[in-house]
């Protein structure tokens, strides 16, 4: 069903790409993060539980994303990215389950600046991309025992900055260009404070905030098309 | 246009948003494996269907194997629990002595945890139950203590015994020895003495010794044994007279001679000599009395220990001892003596309750030469015992007793009543006290209330005489003569003829009929003895109130108020003359029968 929708949307841009100057372009991003303090936390979730042999499920891996853009000119283009990813520690048996899900979601409004690498070729460009993070991030716990079930959640969010070299090739192809595009996002993201509470944070065992480090490789594919 | 691109890319964005959430993975989800419950619960030192009939200390052990955790226990006895929790063993005490005879059942139920490890097993809430069962009866419960036996007096200590097995369940005691309400001492008994069955009381002395324990079950469980005495007989003492200022004191063996290695008497009474407890006689400077002379409540008696030498003698028991000046007494109230030579015993009457006016209930004992009964009789009721007579017929040897306005004839040989005279039967008068005496074939009669005395032929009820009698009358033994206030009488013809007259207000006469002699005295202790054939009258040197004649000695005595005289009836002369009395009343008479001193109560001393 959802082929089916992305074909039709598909063609619906390429009708409407008639006589204009832009270029809008989607890629499909394969993601990699860090999120270094979010895998100790989990650790320390782990050491918490002692009854359970609980185990790691989800580690905040890499993640398939998007990022949807606009080419002003042929230098200068503005982009909004979404990424997601999370964490999750489980232990189930026949009789209960014990379960801590950790989503991630990362909205990403940024800019990109590109030049062409070589002097004849249009089509291989390298450039800097500088960018605004918003993180949303949940803690859910579930367990139930027999018949008897609990959950509970809390809602965390950051903001941060972040910038980064990416390298794209473009291949035109009918009326619209195919593109590959690799590039590595440096993210400097903040505290992840409560959504209800500022003045709230999230900290590890030792007392240091933890953030919510996106950086990583962004590897892409997608299509530029002109309007 | 513009519109439909923004709606193309707002659509791509939800597509592209939707396509990229991200998916969590499956649960870790663990296979477990179901285990066979492997949980024991065992209790020692109960069987199924067993007898108890002791108290048992229960131990119960859960055992889990390693695997199944203890969740709940309950132990219920007939449904009351005893025990309860999560403890993994323990104990519990059965007392039948609690429970009573009966059949009971002891049941178990345990919850133990299922060991899958699962998150439920984790968190208690799946499991097994198991349950046991114990059927038990108690019957026959043996005495839950020590019963104490009556004491025994061994080698002249106390030995109190009992069954020791039934000390199994015993840990110690506390012994109680009293004396009447006075504890003598108090003797901590561990376990050893206690199975040993056997105590001996080496160490009191006293007239009542009561022991009683009190025990402790090696359940901490506390009980009164029993109270057991034994009346120790007190060392039998007399005192008998050595001359006019000594007499000698002689004992026999105490019964608790081991007890104590010597006693003493009271210190006033003499240097502080040590005493022998299995008997001796000592000398006591001081000069005899007939009853005991220590006071009302005996003699003090002080028995000792050695204990390290001269000076630090213990002092194990004081008390006071009644010890007569004389041999032992068959009490009796109010009592008459006389000496039948014929016979040679003593004989009393008793009147068994001197309170019960206006009847009284008279009986006659023939006495062992130590005074006590050898043969009783109950002779009848009657209504005064004042100035009450008791004689030997002469003619027949029985016995004669004039009370009131009864007068008995006793068979000497059994004691049974041969006939009696009632006033009544001759005289009726009613409301009028009379005294009825019967002599030989007489029947006479003093109206007191009347002042007059009439004689009947007793068989006849024929009147032979009549005359006044203001206050006083008494008749010789087989009624030859009589004295009538101050006149002197001798049956003459079948009639009383005044034979001698004395002017002086006489108070009580005595009758030495076959010496034909009589004694009396008027109201003022003045003594005479009047010759009945010569009419010959003397003046006694000696002032008395009662007077008592042995027939065997052919001596009487004259009481007075501190003393005993002892005169000769011919020559009057006075024998012996001790002070032997502590008190005097009007109603402590004398009797000096063969020797033989005695109280109205029956104490006496011989060869006095």
């Amino acid at each position: 069903m959802k082929k089916l929708l992305g074909v039709f949307l598909f063609v619906s841009l390429l009708n409407t790409a008639n006589a204009q100057n832009g270029e809008l372009f989607v890629d499909l991003n394969y993601s990699t993060f860090s999120f270094s303090q979010l895998r100790e936390l989990q650790d320390d979730q782990l050491k918490g539980v002692k009854d359970y042999p609980l185990a790691v499920n989800d580690d905040f891996s890499s993640n398939i994303g998007f990022t949807l853009g606009y080419k002003i000119n042929n230098q200068f283009a503005a982009y909004f990215s979404y990424n997601t990813t999370g964490g999750k520690i489980s232990y189930a048996d026949y009789s209960g389950v014990i379960r801590l899900t950790q989503p991630l979601k990362q909205y990403v409004l940024g800019g990109m600046y590109t030049f062409p690498l070589l002097e004849n070729s249009e089509n291989f460009r390298f450039g800097f991309k500088a960018f605004a993070s918003f993180t949303s991030m949940e803690i859910n716990s579930y367990s139930k025992l027999l018949d008897n079930s609990s959950e509970d959640s809390i809602e965390l969010r950051s903001t941060g900055l972040g910038i980064g070299p990416t390298l794209i090739y473009e291949q035109p192809i009918w009326k619209v260009r195919l593109r590959f595009s690799m590039a590595y996002d440096l993210v400097f993201n903040g505290k992840l404070t409560l959504k209800d509470n500022d003045d709230m944070h999230l900290e590890d065992s030792s007392g240091d905030d933890i953030k919510a480090d996106w950086s990583g490789i962004r590897a892409g594919i997608g299509i530029s098309i002109p309007i | 246009m513009k519109k439909s691109i923004i709606n193309s890319l707002l659509g791509l964005l939800c597509l592209l948003t939707l396509s990229c959430d991200f998916e969590f993975a499956d649960d870790s989800f663990h296979e477990l494996e179901k285990v066979e419950p492997q949980a024991l619960f065992g209790l020692e030192n109960l069987r199924d269907n067993m007898l108890l009939q002791e108290p048992v200390k229960v131990s119960y052990i859960y055992s889990g194997n390693g695997v199944h955790r203890l969740l709940q226990m309950t132990i219920t006895l007939n449904d009351k629990i005893l025990v309860s929790g999560t403890a993994t063993k323990g104990s519990f005490l059965i007392d039948p002595y609690k429970l009573g005879e009966g059949k009971y059942e002891l049941k178990v139920e345990y919850t133990f945890s299922s060991g899958t490890n699962s998150m439920a097993d984790k968190n208690n809430l799946e499991g097994y139950v198991a349950n046991k069962s114990y059927r038990f009866i108690v019957a026959d419960l043996p005495s839950e203590t020590i019963v104490l036996n009556e004491p025994m007096i061994v080698d002249g200590s106390v030995h109190l015994s009992w069954d020791p097995k039934l000390a199994k369940n015993l840990q110690k005691a506390k012994l109680s020895i009293k004396m009447y309400d006075t504890l003598l001492e108090e003797v901590e008994m561990d376990k050893d003495d206690l199975l040993s069955g056997l105590y001996v009381d080496k160490k009191n002395v006293g007239s009542k010794l009561i022991y009683k324990l009190r025990t402790t079950s090696i359940y901490e469980k506390v009980l009164e044994t029993n109270t057991t005495e034994i009346d120790i007989e007190p060392m039998e003492m007399r005192r008998e007279i050595v001359d006019a200022e000594r007499t000698r004191l002689v004992w026999k063996e105490h019964p608790l001679y081991g007890n104590f290695d010597f006693f003493r008497i009271s210190p006033s009474y003499g240097e502080e000599t040590n005493l022998d407890p299995r008997g001796g006689e000592h000398i006591i400077n001081k000069a005899p009395k007939f009853t005991n002379d220590w006071g009302s409540n005996g003699l003090d008696l002080h028995f000792y220990r050695y204990d390290g030498g001269e000076g630090k003698n213990k002092l194990v028991r004081k008390f006071e001892q009644d010890v007569f000046f004389g041999n032992g007494f068959e009490n009796k109230e109010k009592a008459q003596f006389i000496y039948d030579t014929n016979k040679g015993c003593y004989l009393c009457t008793e009147i068994v309750d001197p309170n019960s006016y206006p009847n009284y209930e008279l009986k006659i004992h023939q006495l062992n030469d130590d005074l006590s009964v050898s043969k009783s009789a109950r002779i009848g009721i009657v209504k005064s015992t004042w100035k009450m007579q008791f004689e030997i017929d002469p003619l027949t040897n029985n016995y004669m007793i004039d009370a009131g306005s009864k007068s008995f004839l006793i068979d000497a040989e059994t004691l049974n009543v041969i006939d009696v005279w009632d006033s009544g039967d001759y005289w009726t008068v009613n409301g009028n006290y009379m005294k009825m005496i019967h002599r030989n074939q007489l029947g006479i009669i003093h109206n007191v209330t009347k002042d007059s005395l009439i004689v009947y032929n007793a068989e006849t009820k024929e009147e032979l005489q009549h005359f006044d009698c203001e206050d006083h009358i008494d008749v010789s033994s087989t009624g030859k003569y009589m004295a009538v206030d101050g006149s002197f009488r001798k049956l003459t013809d079948g009639k009383y003829e005044e034979i001698y007259k004395d002017p002086i207000e006489i108070y009580e006469v005595l009758f030495l009929e076959e010496l034909d002699l009589c004694f009396y005295r008027n109201y003022y202790g003045g003594l005479y003895r009047l010759n009945l054939e010569t009419k010959e009258r003397k003046t006694l040197n000696v002032e008395g109130g009662y007077f008592c004649y042995d027939p065997v000695t052919k001596k009487m005595i004259i009481q007075s108020r501190s003393t005993v005289s002892i005169m000769d009836v011919f020559s009057l002369e006075i024998t012996k003359a001790v002070n032997v009395f502590y008190h005097f009343s009007s109603d402590f008479h004398l009797f000096y029968l063969n020797s033989r001193l005695i109280d109205p109560e029956g104490r006496y001393f011989d060869n006095y």
